[in-house]
């Protein structure tokens, strides 16, 4: 076994407002792997997968992401390390206001720093032709053109993928990426992301809390309850009722009202 | 009768005593408010204070009442010197007219121009310095604060006499208004599209340029027009104090009575006034689209 890209140990994350969000997380990944990562609102996902880039500073315990030990590294270290990290967020956000190339070419940013690149007009022609490749990987080549808004919310969030591809990343966050999407557009992002990510060979970690989806893509499922790893398994063992008892404490709060 | 019986409910809820006869639950009913209430003695106080002050100064400037009833018979003097208005001087006074909006209008470009990166210092998202940010608002606030009439004077005592002086009065005028409705546009702009290039690695200017600008362009654009707007009412006036354009045509044509002149002036500056207003709406009705304009509720 090849040694994890990344590896928790004992990660707390207590806000100022004394919310305690994660309470002792143990996780590591290796180069390659896919994880899902489930779990009702408010069970520590997002704020395991921001502490991993620094976007929420851990409380405690260690994270190492790519060899950068990511509590005591220094701002250049962590956005050195951010380059690495290609996000897909559940609100999407693009630049609505521009064209679909600008915003794939925006994912070159951190890896090319030449200020040409800030709009496709005057962008280098080597990351133009890039991002028409990575544009026609998620089978949007033919709105490169066209002002993001004017686009429906399941081809923005394959953009959204393809800018990050642009960003030739090593490990991709994907926070609930089809939440916002209804299902055949969710699936169809779902299908792209899984598919990327293995032909590059990048490590994903993907939350979700759609049960149905975490079935039908999770290999490796990683539940998080009240901010500490309920289970770490494949998901062909979990049986059913386990992932519904995930739920059940939030289902309560819903009936009870 | 459905309503009634929740009516009734949630007055048991409230713990009044429930009773199964819906019409008997009136009877436990609170008294209404009272129509009218004491008003607070804070409210009392500041009336007292307009009113005074109103008093006060009736009593100290001393007004001259005859004068005020010698006002219609001047403004009939000038109604009938004014009509018809005169257009022997009209081309020289349409020169003065065009120059009075080229003031606004370059005036307002240069002032458009230098909000953008004043507002980007003053706005607390993007500024690179808190204090800085304060500070930024405090100068922009000043500008602001300081009529147009009062920076030309100023920048005619500095540059002289004509032009120049109205185009840096007006260009300061809207640095201070365009320079703090971009920095609050800038500072509504939307988290995730910066936390997402943040995230890619890029820096701070590419940030800037590509998610913040974009964003609140639509928004520049509608504030310099309503600039556009503001600058050639201002202009016209600005004459006045030596500033360059119509407004010191208007000056002397009352100052030698010429009233007849003074009212061609008078319509030509509302002419242009109107127009102006008409191009900037047409413009941003062009730029929201119809989609935007048509009826929502």
């Amino acid at each position: 076994m090849s040694t994890p890209v990344i590896d928790v140990r004992g990660l707390v994350k207590e806000f100022p407002n004394g919310t305690r969000a994660l309470s002792g997380v143990d996780l590591q990944v290796t180069a390659g792997e896919t994880v899902v990562l489930l779990g009702a609102n408010g069970s520590g996902k997002s704020t395991l997968q921001k502490c991993l880039t620094k976007l929420v500073r851990p409380t405690s315990g260690t994270v190492e992401v790519l060899g950068t030990e990511v509590c005591t590294a220094r701002k250049r270290e962590i956005s050195a390390l951010r380059k690495d990290v290609g996000v897909v967020f559940q609100k999407i956000n693009l630049v609505r206001e521009l064209s679909v190339l600008t915003n794939v070419i925006h994912g070159s940013l951190g890896r090319v720093s030449s200020s040409r690149n800030w709009f496709a007009c005057s962008a280098r022609s080597e990351q133009r032709e890039e991002a028409m490749e990575a544009l026609e990987r998620v089978g949007l080549a033919h709105v490169a053109g066209r002002r993001v808004e004017q686009l429906s919310g399941g081809q923005q969030q394959r953009v959204a993928i393809a800018r990050m591809l642009m960003q030739q990343p090593r490990v991709v966050l994907a926070d609930e990426p089809v939440a916002a999407l209804d299902p055949r557009a969710g699936r169809a992002v779902m299908d792209l992301l899984w598919e990327v990510t293995e032909e590059q060979g990048l490590t994903l970690i993907c939350t979700l809390h759609q049960l149905e989806i975490a079935r039908d893509y999770g290999s490796r499922v990683v539940a998080l309850r009240d901010g500490q790893i309920d289970m770490d398994t494949h998901m062909s063992r979990v049986a059913e009722e386990e992932l519904e008892g995930l739920y059940t404490a939030e289902d309560e709060v819903l009936h009870a009202l | 009768m459905r309503s009634e019986t929740s009516q009734s409910s949630a007055h048991g809820a409230h713990g009044y005593q429930s009773t199964p006869h819906v019409q008997s639950s009136a009877v436990h009913l609170p008294a209404p408010p009272p129509r009218l209430q004491r008003p607070r003695a804070s409210t009392l106080v500041i009336l007292a204070v307009v009113l005074g002050l109103a008093l006060h100064g009736l009593y100290r400037m001393d007004i001259d009442y005859a004068r005020l009833l010698r006002g219609p018979e001047n403004i009939w003097d000038f109604v009938t010197g004014a009509i018809p208005p005169n257009t022997e001087r009209f081309s020289t006074l349409s020169e003065a007219m065009l120059e009075t909006v080229e003031i606004a209008l370059i005036g307002t470009v240069i002032g458009v121009v230098l909000s953008v990166p004043a507002a980007l210092l003053a706005a607390q998202n993007t500024t690179p310095f808190l204090p800085l940010a304060y500070a930024m608002r405090f100068v922009l606030t000043t500008l602001r604060a300081i009529p147009d009439l009062v920076w030309a004077l100023i920048f005619v005592m500095a540059v002289g006499l004509g032009p120049l002086a109205g185009i840096l009065a007006i260009a300061v005028d809207v640095l201070g208004f365009a320079g703090r409705f971009f920095a609050e546009r800038i500072e509504e702009v939307e988290r995730g599209p910066i936390d997402a290039l943040r995230s890619t690695g890029a820096g701070g200017i590419a940030v800037v340029v590509d998610a913040v600008l974009p964003a609140a362009f639509a928004s520049f654009t509608a504030t310099s027009l309503y600039c556009v707007e503001k600058s050639i009412r201002g202009a016209t006036v600005l004459g006045m104090v030596g500033a360059g354009g119509i407004g010191g045509e208007l000056t002397t044509a009352f100052n030698v009575r010429q009233f007849d002149t003074a009212l061609l002036i008078i319509l030509m500056i509302l002419a242009v006034v109107l127009l102006a207003e008409q191009l900037s709406s047409m413009v941003r009705r062009r730029m929201l689209g119809a989609d935007q304009l048509t009826r929502a509720v």
